[in-house]
């Protein structure tokens, strides 16, 4: 199964940490995304919008990036560290 | 190494400890990062840290060594609390310590912005109108 992470401001919107996923065949991030707000009852603009950057496996990567059913993917709202 | 923690930091042990590992070094420069008690026109009582963790480990110990790398200096140090901090309190620390001070400036001030942009972490405010996350840069 896939993990897909959740951070700050996507946090409270989905209310939650994490969800995981079947990711059956190798799939984009973009669409790994879709199932998640499919399976989660949420809007997808939650979590593919141009405000939102996404890492896979720790590393920054864009929407188009193939993911695997092992992968984590992280959902990382505009930083504000420091 | 970088560190972050939940914990308070003590810059000035911070700081010596730095400078008595590095006895080639000219100058050190530590930049330390606080609570501030005005954000866009609202009193903050106080802010929250949340991270990704692993992640944000990974991208603070690449700072360290990126700095080292590009400006040369002799040992850099990032620490970034975690948590609730409250007005006034310690948010970050960064130390650089080089052989002259143009190095140790340009290091420190260059990890403290490329912090901003690179490392998953997030800040709340709580101010008295409410709490929100913040999404910009200042």
């Amino acid at each position: 199964m896939a993990t897909i992470r959740f951070f700050a401001s996507v946090r409270d919107k989905t209310g939650r940490d994490s969800v995981t996923i079947e990711i059956k065949s190798p799939s984009s991030v973009g669409d790994a995304l879709k199932m998640a707000a499919a399976q989660m009852g949420v809007n997808e603009a939650t979590l593919i919008n141009r405000s939102l950057r996404y890492a896979v496996n720790m590393n920054i990567e864009g929407l188009d990036f193939t993911v695997n059913d092992s992968d984590e993917i992280a959902l990382l709202p505009p930083l504000s560290g420091g | 190494m970088a560190r972050l923690t939940n914990d308070d930091f003590d810059m000035g042990a911070e700081t010596n400890a730095v400078v008595h590992r590095n006895p080639k070094a000219g100058g050190t420069v530590a930049f330390l990062g606080t609570v501030k008690e005005f954000s866009k026109g609202e009193r903050i009582l106080k802010l929250e840290f949340t991270h990704y963790a692993g992640m944000a480990e990974a991208e603070l110990e690449k700072l360290e060594k990126e700095a080292l790398e590009k400006f040369g200096a002799l040992e850099c140090l990032i620490i970034h609390r975690l948590g609730e901090i409250p007005l006034n309190g310690n948010i970050v620390l960064v130390i650089a310590a080089a052989v002259s001070r143009g190095a140790a400036f340009d290091a420190c001030e260059w990890m403290i912005d490329e912090l901003k942009k690179r490392v998953p972490i997030w800040k709340k405010e709580f101010a008295e109108s409410g709490s929100h996350w913040v999404e910009e840069h200042p």
